[in-house]
């Protein structure tokens, strides 16, 4: 009776510890959220809620211009650029360490991309200042910091990110599964694409939104590559700047406490806002019948 | 369990003292803890400021000193909003009479041009006219057929500043590429042909060609256009300790060995 007592005692604690965490991290994401939005609805309010603060790509924070466009446009190029590159790779590499490499194979693979993930993106982005950048300049002629260059070191980071989630996800679909597919007759492709991709498809957004949030948010190894150019669109070969290489570059210019610091938090707000639109949009379709 | 009383004598005399920061307030806890001086601002000025920093802490090993970059512009704002103790900069500004401004010496802003260029002595107009974007390709000064392409730092950089001010602002449709610091400036002119970008300080630039203007090769002590003056900046009201760091980082003899040239040779350049 007493080691009951007890028991229920331990779970009740238990629960109680576990929604604490649960209300901790909760928390944390508002307070993040909260503080740059203040920041960001006090700068916009400094501006007179001008939209061009936005849209615009004058950019110049010493003479008091804060236009951001740009820097969304390339934010969302290089993301989009980076996916473009890691989604055939990444998908390709879980499909082979779940239905065609060997039990040894799919343990190496796990390693190398466990490694791969594990690279900090410093030592990444000195791999593309040696390889991807001078390797670029040859291929197109152009300087080699590029928006480009950018994405092509994005989808080497992501590759193990997207390509561990995905295996991890078509490595869940049962066995019996494949074999009643296979027993219908589809062939070992039908089996792949109509069925086995099909059923993992809400695992495999969830991956993919995970590595489009990392493509959005990193910074260092794209600051390293991109170029930082803040005026004009220069095409795919040349340089660009997104959201978090720009907040990188200035915040030692608009430190916390400055007039216009509140530009960086609303830069920041807006990553957090085309990432939660993402996540929206994917969960709706997953509710689709 | 066996209780060293020396042990617990230190224990009662740190909570006595604790408790009785607690009673007297912040500033008594403050003066219990070690100095601390935050030193921040121009990203060409670190290594200097950390040979002098190192020795200073040596005879200073009381006083606790963080160093931290930041650029010329971040370590004003650094100190005008409480967060360091003094600010390096080469960018000047104003002190106002709460702060104090001690010259550092002058630092050479020079030029760099990757190898492939074909040029290696340039005038101050043809300077202009490239940064003005009407030079593309360095065959209209007289090199080989390489688009020019700018290598420039970040906005709040000093050499930036001191460019800006002698050349202007490069036009909106030139190339620029914009590195963070004098190292990925001259790994970048090296690599990428027909680049031109600037440096802080007299340092052996691998890789690049240093730029002679108009027929000048810098030299210390001798005519140069292009300097920085770097300076630091600290409350008028600080302590003893911030005083003797400062005035150290002002006059110490190492600066020639990083390239600052001593304020007093007020004779050559601009």
């Amino acid at each position: 009776m007493e080691r009951q007592a007890l028991n229920g005692w331990i779970e009740r604690w238990q629960a109680r510890l576990l929604w604490a965490a649960t209300l901790l991290v909760a928390m944390l994401v508002l307070a993040i959220t909260l503080v740059l939005a203040v920041g960001a609805t006090r700068f916009l309010q400094s501006r007179g809620w001008r939209l061009g603060v936005l849209l615009g790509a004058n950019w110049n924070p010493l003479a008091g211009h804060f236009e951001i466009g740009l820097f969304i446009v390339d934010t969302i190029i290089v993301t989009a650029l980076a996916m473009a590159m890691t989604l055939p790779f990444g998908l390709g590499v879980a499909v082979f360490g779940a239905y065609v490499a060997s039990s040894w194979e799919r343990t190496a693979l796990r390693w190398l991309l466990t490694v791969l993930a594990a690279v900090p993106s410093v030592a990444m982005g000195w791999w593309g200042l040696a390889v991807v950048v001078p390797g670029l300049r040859r291929i197109g002629g152009g300087p080699g910091f590029s928006l480009l260059a950018a994405g092509a070191v994005l989808a080497v980071m992501l590759l193990p990110t997207f390509g561990l989630l995905a295996l991890e996800v078509l490595d869940k679909v049962p066995e019996d599964w494949h074999q009643a597919s296979l027993a219908l007759g589809a062939s070992e492709d039908q089996n792949l694409l109509q069925m086995a991709l099909r059923v993992s498809l809400p695992g495999l957004k969830t991956a993919f939104l995970t590595a489009v949030a990392r493509a959005m948010g990193e910074t260092v190894a794209v600051q390293m590559v991109i170029g930082g150019a803040v005026y004009g669109f220069h095409g795919m070969l040349g340089p660009g700047a997104t959201l978090t290489t720009q907040i990188l570059t200035d915040m030692a210019i608009l430190p916390l406490g400055h007039p216009a610091h509140g530009v960086l938090d609303l830069m920041a707000v807006i990553l957090l806002a085309g990432l939660t639109l993402l996540t929206i949009w994917a969960q709706r379709g997953d509710e689709r019948p | 369990m066996v209780i060293d009383p020396r042990e617990a004598r230190g224990v009662s005399i740190r909570h006595l003292l604790v408790t009785l920061a607690v009673i007297l307030g912040p500033g008594a806890a403050a003066a219990l803890q070690p100095a601390a001086i935050t030193v921040a601002g121009a990203t060409s000025l670190l290594p200097y400021a950390r040979a002098v920093i190192g020795q200073w802490s040596r005879d200073n090993p009381s006083t606790r000193v963080a160093l931290t970059g930041g650029g010329s512009l971040g370590g004003w704002y650094a100190l005008r909003l409480g967060r360091a103790d003094i600010a390096l900069s080469d960018i000047p500004f104003s002190p106002g009479t709460a702060l104090k401004e001690l010259p550092i010496g002058k630092m050479p802003v020079l030029l760099v041009i990757n190898r492939q260029a074909g040029v290696s002595n340039l005038t101050m107009g043809a300077l202009r006219r490239v940064w003005r974007g009407q030079v593309r390709r360095w065959s209209q000064l007289g090199g080989r057929k390489a688009a020019v392409r700018l290598v420039v730092r970040q906005a709040g950089s000093g050499a930036r500043h001191v460019i800006d001010a002698r050349l202007g602002a490069p036009a909106p449709d030139v190339l620029q590429i914009v590195q963070l610091s004098n190292g990925a400036v001259v790994r970048t002119v090296s690599e990428m042909p027909g680049a031109v970008g600037y440096v802080e300080g007299d340092r052996p630039w691998l890789g690049v060609v240093v730029c002679r203007i108009d027929g000048q090769a810098y030299r210390p002590g001798g005519p140069w256009p292009l300097y920085a003056l770097p300076r630091l900046y600290f409350p008028a009201s600080a302590g003893p300790a911030i005083w003797s760091l400062s005035h150290a980082l002002a006059s110490s003899p190492r600066k020639t060995g990083f390239g600052i040239v001593p304020a007093a040779r007020r004779r050559f350049g601009g």
